[in-house]
Parts: structure tokens; C-alpha cells; sequence
């Protein structure tokens, strides 16, 4: 799954954005004060092993993008109207409501789940079969679940963070996550899942439609970060630490999880001259290269 | 055809099963959290959110003013409301400690300017027009996330933001800033530690990457 919203954020087209944050209090929390080693943390990057094999994913995943499939959705979006490229965006996101509502009962976010369904529920009928997100213009906003989420929630660690050839960053549990999702996906187990033409047709609009989001930001990584392959693997980690400290209950961000900034630098001066480990805490485990 | 069907039910039982033992599961360990309270809220940190962020967002989204003269406003607003010294030294996380005062006064300029880019960039691609706070969590005295909504203008739906600053009383300044889950101060961080370490901990690969960084945006912005 492409993280179109882990690209398209940080480098601005908010788009995506809203999709994970801004949940009801709902959900429960069972969570500790700050996360064991190995749990997700916006402060350490996903462990890394398979660095070797995930750089080159990563390398030709940009070169392929690049000479083919960026091109491609380019003219896409030149071709194809922005109301109908909406309308797809939000049929295709509507038939995900039910795995959220599915998730979010497991995570324990009832609120959540009653959103999701009210959600489906509206956009389906006058929403014209999810064309129109008629729920969000009456403040029912759009969440997303799933269930590596869903799995971290209740403290299975990310495992190794993978970089999946022309899909996009992921990690050991998501992964998995994500082959539960599409297999015991409620419309799927409805209404057809891969193999049939209603579940072949929605994966390949889904994969279009996703690819849409994400634009040029593949390309454009190179002009605001030194080390793009890092960069998204930095992003898709705190996405992930995010979603799942919502999951257990903190409202958008699990504070105690974030980084000291360290002592001031000497008032007056322009350049700091830190003499303190800064950014560094010494109770994590020191990020893979 | 038959085996599939089956299978199908079978899924279809295993989900059953499993959103109940989840409800269950769930409920249990709700009930006795609802009482954990968040931690405190700090009225003057969002109070400065609130002023300071609309500065920004206001400036960001004036139609018909110059690039450079904008961009020479948000720099101005940046210096006031940001602690740029404490950020510098952030974003080399262990580097911090072996960075000679040379390399220093070489990074720190062009940091600043490519911060104030990587911001402006960022913020001014939200198209908003107004911003509200919602709320705070202060991780400790002085050291608060404060959560705001940005709305209006370009944004079809309202973009949730949330700050982190420093300080205390009536003197705050910002240190991060959040979208999506994403804090651009830790992003940069372990972008730059990761491009450090792919040089051997060659602080000076990292210096002359955002040297050449800012050599094409100037390129770009000359074009």
C-alpha cells in the first residue's frame, strides 16, 4: 500500500491528512507511559535489518515510478476531471468503512466503529454509492483503521520495516495486517473479494486512485530531504507510532513518546554549541543505519 | 465452487468470532481507563499557538504579495516565534555532541535558510485561512503539544496541526510541528543522522548537500 498519506503530508498536499487524526476519546487505553523497547515511537525509526534488500526496493521502486508510472499520472490527472478523480477517491475509500468499523471494534473505539458505519450507512445511499462524502459535510469525518493497528494496539511490535517493490513502506506486523484486511474484509466477504470482478475492478481503482494521491512526491523527496529513503522510512514509522497511540486512546499524539529538545544553547550566541547529548534518549535503542 | 463457499463462511464465522472476543476484550479494558484524566492542559502555550499560528497562516494566505517580499515576512515571523538555535542542534541528534564550532558556523546558516523554505513550503501548502486551537498536553512545565485545526481557504476539510513549544508564562517558542502524524523537526533528524552516517559521521557531506540544496532552489527561484 502506498503511503499516500505519509507522502503527500510531509511534503504538503494535505489531502490525506486528516484521515488518522482527530479521533473521538473514545478508545480505550490500557497504554503505559512510554513505550517499551521495540514498540513504535515517533522518536526511533522501525528497526531496519533488511536495509540492504530495502534500498534497492526502494532505488528501482523510484526509477520505475519516475520513467513510467509518474508520466502516467500525469496525464491521468490531466485527462481524467478533478470531480470524477474525487468521486473515485471517495467510492473506492467508502467501501473501506466497513474494515474500519470492523477494526475499530477490536481496538475497542466504539465511537470509532458508529462513525464508520454511519459513514457507510449515508455515503452509500445519497452519497450515490459513496461518489458523494456527504457524511463529512455533516462533521462525520473520515478515519481510517486496520489491522496491523489494530495488532499494535495491544503491543505487537512493527517487526522489521520493509520497503514492498512499487507499493511502498511497511513493516513485518503491517504487512500481515494487510493481508488480514483484504482477506476477512467485510464488502470482500460480501460482495466479492480478489477473483471476482466486483473485487478485482475495486483493487485495481483502489491501486490507481492511490497512486493519484501521491503525485510527484516520489520525485520531488530529493528537493526538501537529504536522504529520501530514510525520509520515508522516518514518516511511515511516526505514521505508524500515531495511529497506533490513537488506538490506545491518547487523543492525537502520546506525548510521553516524544524526543527531549535538550537545554537551550547559550543565550546570545547565533550557533548553538551543544555540550549534551541532544535528540538522543538514552532509554531507547539507537536507530538502525 | 463449493470449497470456496465454504471457505467464505468460514472466514465469515472467524471474523464473527473474532469482533466478539474483541467487543468483550475491549470493554473490559475500557471501563477502568475512562478515568485516567490526560495530563494538564497550559492555557499560555495555547494561547500563544493561537496568536502566533493565525500570524503565520494569515501571511501564508495574502494573495498578491511578492514571493520574496512573503517570504522575507515569514522569516521575520520565524526568528520571532521560533527557537531556531535549540532546533539546529535537534536535527544533528548524536552529531550534536562530535560537531566541531567550525562546522557549526557553517551549518547553522545554511540550516536556517532551508528551514525557513522546508516551513514556508509546508505551511503555505495547507491553504488555510483560519486556525484553532483545540486543546494541550504538557509533557512537563514548559515542554507542551498544543493541538489546532486548520480551516478555511483551499482546505475542503479542516487539517488537524499540532505545535510543540517551549518555554513558560508568557514566552513560548516553537520547536516542531506535526501533520498526519508526522513531526518535521524528528523527520529531519533522522534524515540528516542517516545521511551523516552514510558518509562514515562526515558532518561536512551533510553541510554541502543542503549547500547544494540551496544553490538549486536559489536556481529555481532566479528561473
Amino acid at each position: 500500500m502506498f503511503a499516500a498519506a505519509a507522502l503527500a503530508t510531509i511534503l504538503g498536499s494535505a489531502q490525506s491528512a486528516m484521515a488518522q487524526i482527530a479521533p473521538g476519546p473514545d478508545a480505550a487505553s490500557a497504554s503505559p507511559a512510554a513505550p517499551a523497547a521495540g514498540q513504535d515511537s515517533v522518536a526511533e525509526p522501525m528497526p531496519d535489518p533488511w536495509a540492504g534488500a530495502n534500498h534497492t526496493f526502494f532505488r528501482v521502486t523510484r526509477s520505475v515510478d519516475k520513467a513510467v508510472i509518474a508520466p502516467a499520472f500525469r496525464a491521468y490527472n490531466r485527462v481524467v476531471p478533478k470531480p470524477v478523480r474525487n468521486g473515485l477517491d471517495n467510492a473506492i475509500q467508502n467501501l473501506d468503512e466497513p474494515r474500519t468499523a470492523a477494526n475499530d471494534i477490536l481496538q475497542g473505539r466504539f465511537k470509532g466503529a458508529g462513525n464508520a458505519v454511519a459513514r457507510f450507512t449515508i455515503n452509500s445511499t445519497f452519497g450515490l454509492a459513496g461518489l458523494f462524502d456527504l457524511a463529512a459535510k455533516s462533521g462525520m469525518e473520515r478515519q481510517e483503521s486496520d489491522f496491523g493497528q489494530t495488532l499494535g494496539r495491544y503491543g505487537v511490535k512493527s517487526g522489521p520495516y520493509i520497503f514492498i517493490p512499487l507499493a511502498g513502506p511497511s513493516s513485518l506486523r503491517d504487512g500481515a495486517g494487510r493481508l488480514v484486511d483484504i482477506f476477512a474484509d467485510p464488502v470482500a466477504l460480501l460482495a466479492g473479494g480478489l477473483g471476482t470482478v466486483f473485487g478485482d475492478v475495486r483493487a485495481g481503482v483502489a491501486t490507481v486512485d492511490e497512486r493519484a494521491g501521491v503525485g510527484d512526491q516520489l520525485q520531488l523527496l530529493d528537493q526538501q530531504f537529504t536522504d529520501p529513503y530514510a525520509t520515508v522510512k522516518s514518516v511511515y514509522s511516526q505514521q505508524r507510532a500515531s495511529a497506533i497511540a490513537i488506538a490506545r486512546g491518547h487523543s492525537q499524539n502520546d506525548v510521553d513518546q516524544l524526543p527531549d529538545f535538550g537545554p537551550s544553547p547559550t543565550p546570545g550566541q547565533t550557533q548553538p554549541a551543544p555540550q549534551k547529548p541532544i535528540g538522543d534518549d538514552p532509554d531507547s535503542p539507537k536507530p538502525s543505519q | 465452487m463449493t470449497s470456496r463457499r465454504f471457505t467464505r463462511l468460514l472466514t465469515q464465522a472467524a471474523l464473527a468470532i473474532a469482533l466478539a472476543i474483541g467487543g468483550t476484550l475491549a470493554v473490559s479494558v475500557a471501563a477502568p481507563s475512562a478515568a485516567i484524566a490526560q495530563s494538564s492542559r497550559d492555557a499560555g502555550a495555547e494561547q500563544f499557538v493561537q496568536v502566533q499560528g493565525q500570524r503565520i497562516i494569515t501571511l501564508l494566505s495574502t494573495p498578491g504579495m511578492s514571493p520574496s517580499s512573503k517570504t522575507q515576512a515569514f522569516k521575520a515571523i520565524v526568528d520571532q516565534i521560533a527557537d531556531v538555535p535549540r532546533i539546529t542542534s535537534f536535527v544533528l541528534g548524536k552529531y550534536a555532541r562530535s560537531i566541531t564550532p567550525a562546522q557549526m558556523q557553517r551549518f547553522a546558516p545554511v540550516f536556517r535558510a532551508y528551514e525557513q523554505s522546508v516551513y514556508e513550503t509546508q505551511l503555505g501548502n495547507f491553504h488555510g485561512k483560519t486556525i484553532q486551537v483545540t486543546g494541550s498536553v504538557a509533557r512537563r512545565p514548559g515542554d507542551v503539544v498544543v493541538n489546532t485545526v486548520i480551516s478555511g481557504g483551499g482546505l475542503s476539510q479542516p487539517l488537524p496541526l499540532a505545535w510543540r513549544v517551549l518555554g513558560g508564562g508568557a514566552s513560548w517558542k516553537v520547536v516542531d510541528v506535526q501533520a498526519s502524524g508526522v513531526w518535521l523537526a524528528i523527520t529531519q533528524q533522522q534524515d540528516f543522522v542517516s545521511t551523516i552516517d552514510n558518509h562514515g559521521g562526515d558532518i561536512d557531506a551533510l553541510i554541502s548537500q543542503l549547500q547544494q540544496q540551496a544553490r538549486r532552489r536559489e536556481a529555481g527561484r532566479s528561473n
